[in-house]
């Protein structure tokens, strides 16, 4: 009872994600990513990420810049402030869901 | 029952969460090739130093080997960073990011020390030293860089130490110099070259 309105309840459900949680893990881990470094170290589609990137993008956990390199379009990510704020407020309820459970 | 899939549940993401931050911060844009190419270019080291050598051996011409051995780092970090290069931009990578400056720190007091043990060396004329510093502390560089990047990295560098710790007593002249650097900067960076070639792919 007490378990399950917590997991609900006290988890942002933007980043409780299988998906969104992979990419702000990662954001977290390097601040700022390119589209295709997520890809490959994440193992995403491109669909995935674009859909799951608008999803944060529009909480304002994470900025998307778009420019050229030469030719080639660049899509980068970052995670914002509120972002990080977000991600630990996450990581920290897991924690205490787990200290719960632990007595 | 749901309390209890909760907290596999958060178990669970908590792993992910560690899985992932540690995967984005492990420096991968390692070339086998590069490995291989660092090592031949050793081999090639060696292979002039006993050309010009003949019977001279260190004393009469130490910055001939200086030189040669100059030529052979700068190349081979050279190939290195163009390898790098190639292989961060085909992942959609910068060459610098968060994990290759991890890995950079982290070498860099192993580097430094084995370049002021040669000065030592070279200022005292002890030049059979300097190939056994040089095994070590790069033995030391790649141990560290490995908490950063993949675990054979570590494996590398653990194999650096140990033969440079054995050169530390065995290495007395000039000919068990020249198979050190043969078998320390040679043969086992082109092991690993094929290691990360076939494991991690070019």
């Amino acid at each position: 009872m007490g378990g399950e309105n917590v997991f609900t309840d006290d988890l942002d459900s933007t980043i409780h994600q299988k998906t969104r949680l992979l990419i702000m893990s990662h954001l977290a881990a390097v601040g700022e990513s390119e589209f295709l470094t997520i890809k490959n170290t994440l193992g995403l589609t491109d669909g995935n990420i674009s859909i799951h990137s608008s999803i944060l993008e529009k909480s304002g956990y994470v900025e998307c810049t778009k420019d050229f390199v030469g030719k080639k379009p660049r899509t980068t990510y970052r995670i914002t402030p509120a972002g990080r704020e977000a991600f630990a407020k996450y990581v920290t309820a897991l924690g205490e869901i787990l200290k719960s459970a632990g007595g | 029952m749901g309390g209890d899939m909760d907290n596999f549940q958060a178990e669970a993401n908590i792993k992910t969460i560690r899985e992932i931050m540690e995967r984005s911060t492990r420096y991968t844009n390692f070339s086998g090739f590069s490995g291989i190419i660092a090592g031949l270019l050793a081999l090639c080291g060696c292979g002039v130093s006993l050309w010009i050598a003949g019977d001279q051996k260190w004393g009469n011409d130490p910055i001939t080997y200086m030189v040669i051995w100059g030529i052979v780092f700068i190349a081979a970090v050279t190939q290195d960073f163009l390898f790098a290069s190639r292989k961060a931009k085909n992942n959609g990578d910068k060459l610098l990011n968060p994990a290759s400056i991890m890995v950079i720190k982290s070498v860099l007091p192993g580097i430094a020390l084995a370049l002021a043990l040669s000065i030592k060396g070279i200022v005292t004329k002890d030049w059979n030293t300097i190939p056994v510093y040089w095994t070590l502390c790069y033995g030391v560089a790649d141990y560290a860089a490995g908490a950063f990047s993949v675990p054979e990295v570590r494996t590398f560098g653990l194999a650096q130490l140990i033969t440079g710790i054995i050169g530390l007593f065995v290495v007395t002249n000039w000919t068990s110099c020249m198979f050190l650097i043969a078998l320390s900067f040679g043969l086992y960076h082109i092991l690993f070259g094929i290691f990360i070639l076939r494991k991690y792919g070019r």
